[in-house]
């Protein structure tokens, strides 16, 4: 794509409030995403250390860390937090960050309510992490917060449900920002069929969003009314039904789990062609494949509660529809492989963790394969099996992509080469560990084990231990990270404006660091 | 500050015109049709929920569609937005569209001053004309850079004509 950029280089110099005033006032699409990168990593050392209170609980049967009621909070917390809390403010970091400079915009359409759909982050982060010190301690009833718990626990449940609310808000602000500012603030020439598929996968991303964020506002404003207002909604004991609760939750929570990947489809989009050094192979068809995903999604909701109860039609339609995902997925896989193709690649941290996402999210999608066949679910629903399937899914997937897109725009965000000796260290350590705790879980599933239990039966010993040990070594392996993140903030070699040999778009076209303020008058996209 | 397009005078002879608009890559009828395609969704889901009795999803979605529309009726208000400086012989003819309102003014050339404010580093710069007492700033969508290139070639056409 040739293009000719204009952007000032230099930050004007306005009058601009500085120290915290800056951070909570600011309406620049940098500083946002700056702000939602650093939120989302602090919420990942708290929701980090929470797994690791799992895992120690979990090295050996019996109870030897916590009490099963805090355990219980544990994985609650943890699933609400990294999904919440970590991931998708990871995602509309990046957002911030790189829409406006891939489409060549000045900023977000709306920066006032891009201010605000940040900082209602902090507040509900603040809220999730303060049930844990209400009487009674934090919500025990599961991420999915489904009724009799959610209905009957004490008033951390209120304030979870509170704290999504907020989440919500934040989530509808940041999407409509992105859509607007993806459809109304493209640099002339870069048409819809121009864009890079990061933009296009966020795009679709927060169609996701708004069309399912407020069915989970309504089904927890439902749960919050029941608890406190004595409607019956969900509660079997007023004629209520809380089947319809899970019904409702995942109408949205399937959706969602879409809108925790597509981006990472993006960002692995972005990647596998500068490293293979060859445009991205079928493009039209990973952007017709995103869409179908997110299309597809809507009509699959009820293959996570087969165990519930449904006509066997029901059954059928949910798990062939489920199945049918994997085509346009496949489509994807194929694509990034046959981009890499007789590519003239080279294997720096970005892309060593981009490959590692393409196998292992893979096989992430195969277990859900598997957990798609009713007959095969009803058998394996709430093991760790699907507990394997969903962490192949969201840390060998959305977490390695998230990582692998911080590596890959971190020079064009401080100006400084990261360490690559200290990140190839950080990506073996993290890809080897992440494959010792979370694959001997599949064994664990298929011979039985439930999840959410703080104990276990002898039989599981040796597979618990093994994935504790993975744990703690993942765990730690992410310090190295942080270091480098900060290392590259505070200087080391310079980065060029490119960065990358093969990287091409209009973000490769601005300095490093980029402005304060880019593209300010139009580049033109040829 | 939106996106500036078609932003360099034009200068031939005895005339002098620029141009300049907000960038706006989406057009109205594509504006209808992404604001339906969404709020359609949104409420079609919430109204089968409501029908089913779950019927407080159905206020969430109508709160989202209202800012969806304020969001777009934003956009929509400043689409047609523009700013013309055209100059025939000794007349100086300013427009400028705003959110659906039209301004002009009629300057004569031969009375008229360039005033440019903060034309230092670091400064921001203000570019306006004034004819009897009145200024009339421009430039409202250009950067720092492109109003010094606009003032000087202002300067050129009025010191010539």
């Amino acid at each position: 794509m040739a293009h000719d950029a204009t952007h000032a280089h230099d930050d004007h110099g306005h009058a601009q409030p500085s120290g915290i005033m800056r951070w909570l006032t600011t309406t620049n699409h940098k500083d946002i995403g700056s702000l939602y990168m650093w939120f989302a990593g602090i919420m990942f050392l708290i929701a980090g250390t929470m797994a690791l209170v799992i895992r120690a609980e979990l090295f050996q049967p019996g109870l030897q860390v916590v009490d099963p009621e805090f355990f219980n909070q544990m994985t609650t917390l943890h699933g609400l937090i990294m999904v919440f809390g970590v991931i998708m403010p990871a995602w509309a970091g990046f957002a911030n960050w790189q829409i406006p400079l891939m489409i060549g915009a000045p900023d977000m359409a709306f920066p006032r309510m891009n201010n605000w759909g940040f900082w209602l982050l902090p507040v509900a982060g603040f809220l999730l992490v303060l049930t844990l010190f209400m009487p009674g301690g934090g919500p025990a009833g599961g991420w999915t917060m489904y009724p009799p718990l959610f209905i009957q626990g004490g008033i951390s449940y209120d304030l979870t449900i509170f704290a999504v609310h907020i989440l919500g808000a934040s989530s509808i602000m940041g999407s409509i920002n992105i859509i607007t500012t993806i459809l109304n603030m493209r640099a002339p020439g870069m048409t819809m069929m121009k864009m890079p598929l990061f933009v296009w996968t966020w795009l679709i991303t927060a169609y996701l969003l708004i069309a399912t964020v407020p069915v989970l506002a309504g089904a927890v404003t439902m749960l919050l009314t029941d608890r406190n207002f004595d409607t019956h909604f969900f509660n079997a004991a007023g004629g209520g039904d809380p089947v319809m609760f899970q019904h409702i939750f995942w109408f949205f929570g399937h959706p969602e789990v879409y809108i925790l990947i597509l981006p990472a489809f993006g960002v692995v989009s972005q990647i596998i062609p500068t490293f293979a050094r060859k445009p991205l192979f079928g493009y039209a068809s990973m952007v017709y494949a995103t869409a179908s995903i997110a299309i597809l999604s809507f009509i699959v909701w009820a293959h996570h509660m087969f165990t519930v109860g449904m006509p066997a039609t029901a059954q059928l339609f949910f798990m062939y529809s489920t199945m049918l995902i994997a085509v346009p997925t496949g489509v994807k896989v194929f694509n990034w492989v046959a981009t890499m193709w007789k590519g003239s690649m080279t294997f720096e941290t970005p892309m060593l963790f981009a490959i590692a996402f393409v196998c292992l999210f893979t096989i992430g999608g195969f277990s859900g394969l598997v957990c798609a066949m009713t007959p095969v679910d009803i058998q394996i629903h709430d093991t760790y099996y699907v507990v394997a399937h969903f962490h192949y899914v969201l840390v060998s997937g959305a977490l390695f992509a998230i990582i692998a897109g911080v590596y890959y725009w971190l020079p064009k965000w401080t100006g400084h080469m990261y360490d690559e000796r200290l990140g190839k260290l950080h990506f073996w350590l993290s890809v080897i560990s992440m494959n010792i705790t979370f694959f001997p879980m599949h064994f664990l599933g298929l011979a039985g084990m439930p999840r959410r239990y703080a104990d276990y039966a002898l039989q599981f010993a040796e597979f618990n231990a093994i994935a504790s040990v993975g744990a703690f070594l993942f765990g730690f392996s992410q310090l190295i990270f942080l270091y480098l993140i900060i290392k590259a903030i505070k200087g080391g070699q310079k980065a060029t404006d490119q960065v990358w040999e093969g990287a091409e778009g209009l973000e490769w076209t601005v300095p490093s660091p980029a402005p304060y303020h880019t593209f300010e008058t139009a580049p033109v996209v040829k | 500050m939106p996106l500036a397009l078609d932003t360099s005078p034009q200068t031939e002879q005895d005339r002098f015109s620029f141009f300049s608009r907000p960038n706006c890559s989406l057009t109205r009828t594509e504006r209808d049709r992404v604001f339906w395609g969404i709020a359609t969704v949104t409420l079609l889901v919430a109204s089968v929920f409501s029908w089913l009795g779950y019927w407080l999803i159905l206020p969430f979605a109508g709160i989202e569609v209202g800012v969806l529309a304020w969001a777009f009726a934003a956009l929509g208000s400043n689409a047609g937005d523009y700013e013309s400086i055209r100059i025939r012989g000794d007349e100086i003819l300013i427009e400028r569209r705003h959110g659906g309102h039209l301004e002009s003014r009629t300057l004569n050339g031969k009375w008229v001053k360039l005033v440019l404010v903060g034309a230092r580093p670091g400064g921001k710069v203000k570019l306006a004309l004034r004819s009897c007492g009145r200024e009339t700033e421009l430039g409202a969508y250009l950067t720092d850079e492109a109003r010094l290139e606009l003032a000087k070639a202002l300067q050129t056409r009025i010191n010539a004509g």
